[in-house]
């Protein structure tokens, strides 16, 4: 098979480079953080799965003027640089103009309003050291902010529903789709796993059964009661058990596809590899329109680099490359080469 | 002195440059991404290097394809020279960027001799094309996969066969992962090169102590970035000789970050200066890069760009120059 490259260059869509200012820093797990950023223009613009590539201060690496004795103070505070950014998902949205009818998110909905308009908000999980030192800064830093980046999930029409999967962390990807389609009222079911409740990546509650196809759930079970009142049906899973469903959130999608309520839904999922691929051969099984959205280590998110890529089966069947940053982090499952990752 | 009276203007092999600042290889995509991001018009750079095109398509390596490392100062990549082959390049890419504000260098790249000057001539074919960067840092699969650029004759012998094709000026891009760098230089000015840019990466390694892996899919990659900054620089003066007697200017850099490396380079012999880790850092800074070097400038009281390459002074040298 004679290898392709990669695809043509990108759609004309402004990228800003804002330097935000960090609002509120929320804890979610042992690992994981909420941070709220300012950033007015990447808040307007960002769409759901796409996503924005921070730069962890301190911002310079060779000889700075320090206009003031603060500056300099404040450089001498954050002692370590990284050198490429970091990319994250735009968890939510808060924008200026609630009247707006193509504004996904309201910021009177059931967050709390804790962010002020014009904020993102990013989920941090603590992998290394530049994700440790950027979950440590303090409400009032400034944060470079390179965004909104990559492609987005294509909505499914009016009438279908939709399952959202989501392992982990990767719901960070999945929230402003669930928003945009409970606004659209069409039905949609969120499936979120984690090593353990403790773990899940969003803030729970005691609530109900979400449904009588999950009876393996038990009545009274975890859940989000946010997700609920944005109408969303909820079914969380924890390998380690707990009042949820014990096992692999994949064994939860599989259970919803076999049932009546899975026909004709549209999957999206956002996870690690081996969880989608998973995902990917369900939606094969019951020929389920699937997206996800992926991540690969990052470099300009720009396309220039081409770092990014991922292996992907072309029409012809000889296997070409995509970039997270341009042609995703959205890809087809159907067109992912799962083989291609161990 | 006014930053605003500080020429920056270069002349550069035959090309006249708005500025000294390049966009490097590999790290500007092909000519038109960056116009994308708010606040950096293409009109910034003095100059944009397309990433390297070859003979036949090339899908590179597989990933993860970079990793940061030397303490969040450097970062190892290893690409593997991804592209779609120089006859879509020609056809759909290079025509996109007619009219574009900066000047245009195509970058060439191949596994054989024959290879360059046929990638060369197709691309040189367009107007937008105003020079050619040639990639010696390949592996010569004739030769054991010996890179071009560490022998001075394979050096030579492919120059002289870039040259052979294309009258637009042509640039040898140099490999660092020499001993006699300055050997190399010769070589490739012998060969008829307008102008000499450097350094390309540094062959490095990174490890995971937990897998007791590589940390890139490839195993080995190049170092750039802040990390390489003073071996690069130390490269640049050591060719600076070779190339100030044969009157062909040089285009230095590795790790600059500011408007002060960017000088350090000119200081060492460069007479324009390339950015590529930067541009994966923060592209939109490259304005305030180039304020930096105009406030440099104007601090001393220097007037053109141009006065000053070269103008290293050593200690126990004898005399100016």
């Amino acid at each position: 098979m004679k290898p392709m490259t990669i695809s043509d260059p990108p759609r004309h869509m402004q990228i800003f480079d804002e330097l935000a200012r960090l609002i509120a820093v929320r804890p979610v797990s042992h690992d994981a953080v909420e941070m709220g950023f300012r950033c007015p223009k990447i808040a307007a613009a960002a769409r759901a799965a796409q996503f924005v590539n921070v730069l962890v201060p301190p911002e310079g690496f060779g000889y700075r003027i320090f206009e003031s004795e603060e500056e300099w103070l404040a450089a001498q505070r954050l002692p370590r640089p990284f050198l490429v950014r970091r990319p994250f998902s735009v968890y939510r949205t808060y924008r200026t103009d609630p009247t707006d009818p193509t504004d996904p998110t309201d910021p009177a909905d059931g967050t709390g309003g804790e962010w002020p308009p014009d904020t993102i908000d990013i989920l941090v999980r603590m992998v290394g050291p530049g994700t440790r030192q950027l979950a440590r800064l303090s409400p009032g830093a400034d944060v470079r902010i390179l965004g909104p980046l990559g492609s987005s999930f294509e909505l499914p029409p009016p009438g279908a529903s939709a399952a959202l999967v989501a392992g982990g962390c990767g719901w960070a990807s999945l929230e402003l789709l669930a928003r945009e389609l409970c606004r659209r009222a069409q039905r949609t079911y969120a499936f979120i796993g984690a090593k353990s409740v403790e773990e899940m990546p969003i803030p729970t509650a005691l609530g109900k059964r979400p449904h009588p196809f999950l009876e393996d759930l038990p009545e009274a079970c975890v859940t989000s009661r946010e997700l609920e009142e944005l109408g969303v049906i909820v079914a969380l899973s924890a390998e380690q058990g707990g009042r949820v469903y014990g096992g692999l959130v994949t064994d939860l999608i599989e259970k919803f596809l076999k049932s009546d309520h899975g026909r004709n839904a549209h999957i999206y999922a956002c996870g690690p590899w081996v969880m989608l691929r998973r995902v990917a051969e369900l939606a094969r099984d019951f020929d389920a329109p699937c997206q996800v959205a992926l991540e690969e280590r990052m470099g300009c998110g720009l396309g220039v680099c081409n770092s990014c890529v991922v292996e992907v089966i072309l029409p012809d069947g000889a296997i070409g490359h995509k970039r997270l940053c341009q042609e995703g982090p959205v890809l087809d499952a159907y067109e992912v080469n799962w083989a291609a990752r161990r | 002195m006014s930053e605003a009276k500080v020429d920056l203007s270069v002349d550069f092999a035959r090309l006249k440059l708005r500025n000294p600042l390049v966009a490097a290889s590999g790290t500007s995509g092909w000519g038109e991404e960056f116009a994308r991001l708010d606040g950096l018009p293409l009109d910034t750079f003095g100059a944009l290097v397309l990433k390297s095109v070859t003979l036949e398509p090339r899908l590179g390596n597989p990933t993860p394809r970079i990793v940061e490392t030397a303490g969040g100062a450097g970062l190892i990549n290893s690409i593997g020279l991804e592209n779609p082959g120089v006859a879509k390049v020609a056809q759909e890419y290079v025509p996109r960027l007619a009219g574009s504000p900066t000047v245009i260098i195509g970058n060439v790249a191949g596994s054989t001799v024959e290879e360059y000057p046929a990638v060369a001539r197709k691309l040189a074919e367009s107007d937008v094309i105003r020079a050619i960067e040639v990639n010696i840092s390949c592996p010569n699969v004739k030769q054991g996969g010996l890179l071009f650029g560490t022998d001075p004759r394979a050096a030579g012998e492919v120059v002289a066969a870039v040259r052979r094709a294309v009258s637009k000026p042509v640039i040898a891009k140099l490999t660092p992962n020499v001993t006699d760098i300055g050997a190399i230089a010769q070589a490739c000015i012998e060969a008829g090169a307008d102008a000499l840019s450097l350094t390309n990466t540094f062959r490095a390694l990174a490890i995971d102590v937990r897998t007791r892996r590589p940390l890139i899919a490839h195993n080995y990659g190049g170092l750039s970035g802040p990390a390489i900054k003073p071996l690069a620089l130390m490269k640049v003066h050591e060719v600076y000789p070779v190339a100030r007697r044969a009157k062909v200017p040089i285009l230095g850099g590795g790790g600059i970050t500011c408007g002060s490396d960017a000088l350090e380079f000119i200081l060492a012999g460069a007479t324009a200066f390339f950015v590529g880790t930067f541009l994966l850092r923060e592209a939109s800074a490259c304005p305030r890069l180039l304020g930096e070097l105009r406030a440099l400038l104007a601090d001393q009281g220097e007037k053109r760009i141009g006065d000053l390459v070269g103008k290293l002074k050593l200690f126990g040298e004898a005399g100016a120059d």
